[in-house]
């Protein structure tokens, strides 16, 4: 067996177009197990509480793991930054080929630092790095810019992480673009990049990816491959993607409805998954060697949008332009996905912004003068099509929105930021939270705010007691409606997700479908790279990256006050309507009691404890965090 | 395969290239491809490489996807095994060489010299080049399991009989002109 850790970092300044290659020690490597990890060693350690998102101090992290490039399918790529939506913790990932090409371009990590003084892309092939002028290319959409610069390096092959006309604009949430539709989305990484005057980072790579192991390596792809064939949702995954949500999460009464007002969406068969696959699906497509092929390309058949075609969407794309909005037209919320996507930014959280909107036009707290004329009832979709339009280029009511839902609630109108789902700044997803405390739990303490992807907790569906007992000492983890054993529930998951997003393996599979587990992440690491880990210890890398990032997050002041969902959740039962989940609140404060106890923070501030930072070889966190006078238990 | 060994119910196709008995071929498998349901997540890719050599690199791999992200165009390309084949016709070392066992070309590294004419004439852009060695990589059916195959999940390559993949097409072809058919 031979050792196949490469570890290589590369630093471009684009303030004097210079870069730098660095080694990752290995040792760093394995405590953070790549990407997602790695990257947020990064932030902590080279920013502070003091760098400013849109400054040229913040720094844009590309990261790729240790399983990019190889045949476990669909491996992604996670981008890493200070964010400009929240102050906190920056951090997005994409599927597509990105990932791929950077990791056989030899990078497992690539820093993008300062500001240039005019518009530039950087291009990576193998060794060589240029700073290319994109004068040409700034202003053009995302699906322009993709083509454009493959015309201009004359190589189709090339992968393109780039940023649309709303991160140029400053729109807080703007993502970064890869394979046109690839979105790292959420906390605003494409508007930081925008604002060091960068348009893309375009990669090729021509080394290939070893293994230390290929024989283990063979045997670990085939019990993958048993995992994910033979798991009961792996048809419906095929045929719908995670668009299969909308009906199965209406059902249950916590499809998000009318801003939060309701969870069931009776209008839900005209948008589903079920729809969408009969009437616009033309063929699958995957990222990268994905052997679970959930996204789709769709044709419009007719109507006002008739012969729109591109891939997607996901759920909760679909479900923010639809149920959140009580818009009934398919098609128009395929255009507004559509519309995000070449514009470049996220779709949730301009969902969030126009949902809000509407509700306090609803309320009657705003008029038609406070929004430019536009007729806000539910359900509007040429309103919708119009708002995402005027967000993209900052006009009028749009240029309020483009802050994220959040900042435009202190503007708008009196009384109007308890209409802002949000947490910590960032718009919560397409998920009730009152009828999923564990997801809800997750948004309260995730490091990135309002979403679900930092725990994924999906195991609360499973009504699993036995495994619920075993593992987290209560068999009411495994009921969506209990908020027992749901700080266990979370912290376990938040661990599970964070070895995940450092391997850069997708968590459709890898988690939802239960397709790798500590012990079997701890072998693919072992097999690629020749170590000897455990589960134990990749679980215990989880629980460092998550304790990181939640320094990173005490650094600038979080506490226990911040780590809530919005009162609506707390005080407003879910109505009659909403058959089995009629009657629930979201039960805030046990849950999180449970939460810090299992993490070992403390309870009154939610701060990790020193002993806890010992534990996890955290020490120079815990140095940081003291000398900047956090006085931790 | 020289002219001077052949067999019975072996022809001369053009000027040097040898081809069997194509009777007998249509008994032989070979790797059909589908681009209409080709998610183009290019597994097959790195699936070939990692058979090959026991690393994932596209620039190993002997199938490569030709995509286009604007029209979601996902299209496998790999060797065809034409009846003709152009490759081993221009190879002016001789280098090349039929199989005349599953057909599939051979690739003589010490007699290629690199000069790439065989991707030139092949023409449908089957071949990539070694990027060690610049020797052509050229699909070898691994031995009659190809390892691309295994891992498509959706059908878009597979080994199978040309006349399969014929049949199939034409059964489209007829459902797709008379609709659902049948006697209604």
């Amino acid at each position: 067996m031979t050792d196949k850790y490469t570890g290589r970092l590369l630093r471009v300044d684009v303030t004097d177009r210079t870069h730098e290659v660095e080694e990752i020690p290995q040792e760093e490597y394995s405590k953070f197990l790549g990407s997602r990890g790695l990257n947020m060693a990064r932030l902590f350690d080279e920013l502070s509480e003091k760098t400013d998102p849109m400054g040229p101090e913040n720094k844009v992290i590309f990261g790729t793991g240790l399983l990019d490039g190889t045949l476990v399918p669909g491996t992604r790529f996670n981008v890493s930054c200070k964010s400009p939506q929240t102050g906190l913790v920056g951090d997005a990932n994409a599927g597509g080929f990105f990932g791929a090409e950077m990791r056989f371009a030899g990078w497992d990590q690539i820093v993008i630092e300062g500001r240039a003084d005019e518009p530039v892309y950087v291009f990576i092939e193998d060794d060589t790095i240029e700073i290319r002028d994109a004068q040409e290319i700034w202003g053009r959409d995302i699906y322009d810019t993709h083509a454009l610069i493959r015309e201009d390096l004359g190589d189709p092959d090339v992968q393109v992480a780039c940023v649309g006309p709303a991160a140029e604009n400053g729109v807080r949430y703007a993502g970064i673009f890869t394979n046109l539709m690839r979105v790292a989305a959420r906390t605003g990484v494409g508007t930081v990049l925008a604002s060091k005057n960068v348009k893309a980072v375009a990669i090729r790579g021509h080394k290939p990816v070893g293994v230390a192991d290929p024989d283990e390596f063979r045997d670990l792809l085939d019990e993958l491959d048993e995992m994910i064939f033979n798991h009961p949702d792996y048809e419906s995954r095929n045929r719908m993607g995670t668009t299969r949500l909308v009906t199965a999460l209406n059902a249950m009464g916590i499809l998000v409805t009318k801003h939060f007002l309701t969870g069931v969406f009776p209008a839900a068969d005209k948008v589903s998954g079920e729809r969408l696959a009969e009437e616009f699906n033309v063929k699958n497509r995957a990222c990268f060697a994905c052997t679970a092929p959930c996204s789709r390309w769709f044709v419009v058949p007719d109507g006002e949008h008739a012969g729109l075609s591109a891939e997607g969407p996901e759920f909760e794309p679909l479900g923010v332009f639809t149920a959140r909005l009580c818009n009934e037209d398919l098609a128009a919320a395929l255009k507004a996905n559509d519309m995000c996507n070449r514009y470049g930014m996220d779709a949730l959280t301009a969902g969030e912004c126009i949902a809000m909107l509407m509700e306090l036009y609803d309320r009657g707290m705003i008029g038609p003068d406070d929004v430019d004329g536009l007729d806000l009832s539910w359900g509007n979709a040429e309103a919708m099509l119009t708002l995402i339009d005027k967000i993209a280029h900052r006009e009028g009511v749009g240029d309020l929105l483009a802050d994220g839902a959040h900042e435009a609630a202190k503007k708008i109108c009196d009384g109007a930021e308890q209409y802002a789902m949000h947490v910590k700044g960032l718009e919560i997803i397409q998920g009730e939270p009152r009828g999923l405390k564990g997801y809800g739990l997750g948004y309260c303490v995730a490091s990135r705010g309002g979403d679900h992807l930092r725990a994924e907790p999906f195991f609360e569906m499973s009504e699993d007691e036995e495994e619920s007992i075993r593992r987290f000492g209560t068999p009411k983890a495994a009921y969506p409606h209990e908020h027992e054993g749901k700080g266990r529930l979370v912290r376990y998951f938040e661990e599970w997700c964070a070895v995940i997003d450092s391997l850069n393996v997708c968590k459709n599979t890898a988690i939802c479908m239960e397709a790798m587990p500590f012990t079997m992440a701890a072998r693919f690491i072992n097999a690629v790279t020749g170590w000897d880990l455990t589960g134990d210890d990749v679980r215990k890398a989880g629980e460092r990256i998550i304790n990181t990032e939640r320094a990173f997050c005490v650094r600038e002041g979080i506490t226990r006050e911040d780590d809530r969902l919005p009162d609506r959740f707390l005080n407003e039962p879910l109505p009659d309507e909403c058959g089995p989940s009629a009657g629930l609140v979201f039960e805030l404060e046990p849950m999180l009691d449970e939460y810090y106890e299992d993490r070992r923070w403390d309870n009154e501030r939610g701060w990790p404890k020193r002993e806890l930072l010992d534990d996890l070889q955290l020490t120079e966190i815990k140095e940081e965090l003291l000398s900047k006078g956090f006085d931790l238990e | 395969m020289k002219v001077d060994e052949l067999g019975e119910d072996s022809f001369l196709v053009g000027q040097r290239c040898v081809l069997t008995n194509y009777w007998r071929w249509i008994l032989l498998k070979q790797i059909t491809i589908n681009p209409d349901v080709c998610t183009g997540c290019r597994a097959c890719e790195v699936a070939c490489s990692f058979a090959h050599t026991d690393l994932f690199s596209p620039d190993l791999a002997r199938i490569r996807v030709a995509k286009n992200e604007h029209r979601g165009l996902d299209f496998p390309i790999t060797c065809r095994m034409c009846a003709r084949p152009m490759c081993v016709e221009v190879c002016p070392t001789d280098a090349l060489a039929r199989d005349p066992a599953d057909r599939h070309i051979m690739v003589d590294d010490d007699e290629c010299v690199g000069c790439g004419l065989c991707a030139d004439a092949c023409p449908h852009s089957a071949i990539q080049f070694h990027p060690e060695t610049g020797v052509p990589l050229i699909c070898d059916l691994c031995g009659g399991d190809p390892a691309c195959v295994k891992r498509c999940v959706l059908g878009a390559i597979r080994f199978e009989r040309n006349a399969n993949l014929r049949s199939r097409k034409r059964l489209e072809l007829g459902e797709k002109v008379t609709g659902k058919g049948g006697c209604q």
